[in-house]
């Protein structure tokens, strides 16, 4: 058996999709569209809303509940905590995203 | 001929990467017979090969953005289906053991009525003779002479060494042909 033999008969082994394939992969591509679309993370005004939220709750827990006499140049504490938290899982999710390009990347 | 799959396939991909999901169509019409193929050759059993061809599918469009044209994007693709493949082949044996093929269901076809095998029947025996191939050698023949893929980039697709390669396209020539000599004794020639 000769090269072009071999080649016409791995040829003749090519198994065919069914009919309707493509159009099932299509429309299960497009409802996870939809429901990616719904969902978006970390956009900035929910990054700008996040900071706010956490460092009112820092700040009340600092300053009322735990009833620290904190001096008024350490105001900027919880601030800055929240700052470090939210950088903090930024980060994660940037790890995340760029361990799953990764495992796909030309 | 290459350069020209590869322009077409740059065209749709540019225009895949724009959001146009009807070049994506077209480019899965291209190649899924063959990734359908190439995925059957590791997990023997059809309908698996197709979910785990969607699967693939899917995670080439969410990624297609990412693409840089580094390499082929067939070469890309079927690196995806392979190791799309074998995972879900680790995933079911840990699991319980595949069924029997699905796909060749049975080859009673009578010779002595159809001295000359129809083109179908052809196939059916061709199909058979590959799905009792060791998985590596069936994998390395179809990528070789369906897909077209030099040795090198086999390796880069399949993760295996040059020489181990070498040594399955070699192996799997030999044994395609002892087992269609098996099925078919004499009327291997009508195959040809």
């Amino acid at each position: 058996m000769n090269e072009k033999d071999i080649k016409k008969l791995i040829e003749k082994s090519k198994v065919n999709t069914r009919f309707n394939f493509t159009d099932r992969l299509m429309q299960k591509i497009e409802t996870q569209n939809s429901l990616q679309t719904s969902i978006t993370f970390w956009s900035f005004r929910q990054i700008v809303i996040g900071f706010i939220l956490v460092a009112v709750i820092s700040g009340y827990l600092i300053y009322k509940i735990l009833g620290l006499n904190i001096s008024t140049g350490n105001a900027a504490v919880p601030f800055v905590w929240s700052l470090i938290l939210l950088l903090g899982l930024n980060y994660l999710l940037s790890i995340n995203n760029y361990k799953s390009f990764t495992n796909l990347k030309n | 001929m290459d350069d020209k799959v590869n322009d077409k396939d740059s065209e749709l991909i540019y225009k895949v990467q724009d959001g146009d999901t009807n070049a994506f169509r077209t480019l899965v019409d291209l190649y899924k017979d063959k990734s359908l193929s190439l995925a059957i050759s590791i997990v023997k059993n059809e309908s698996l090969a197709e979910d785990i061809l969607q699967d693939s599918f899917i995670k080439v469009y969410r990624n297609i953005k990412w693409f840089k044209y580094k390499s082929k994007f067939s070469t890309w693709l079927y690196k995806i289906i392979v190791n799309t493949s074998y995972n879900e082949l680790k995933r079911q044996k840990k699991n319980i053991s595949i069924e029997e093929s699905d796909f060749v269901t049975n080859l009673s076809i009578k010779k002595e009525e159809n001295p000359v095998l129809r083109l179908e029947d052809q196939k059916k025996y061709i199909q058979k003779a590959m799905e009792l191939l060791k998985t590596d050698e069936a994998l390395v023949l179809r990528l070789f002479y369906l897909c077209e893929m030099s040795l090198k980039e086999i390796a880069i697709i399949t993760k295996f060494s040059a020489s181990k390669v070498r040594v399955d396209l070699h192996r799997g020539r030999k044994n395609i042909k002892q087992q269609l000599e098996q099925l078919l004794g004499e009327e291997i020639n009508h195959l040809l």
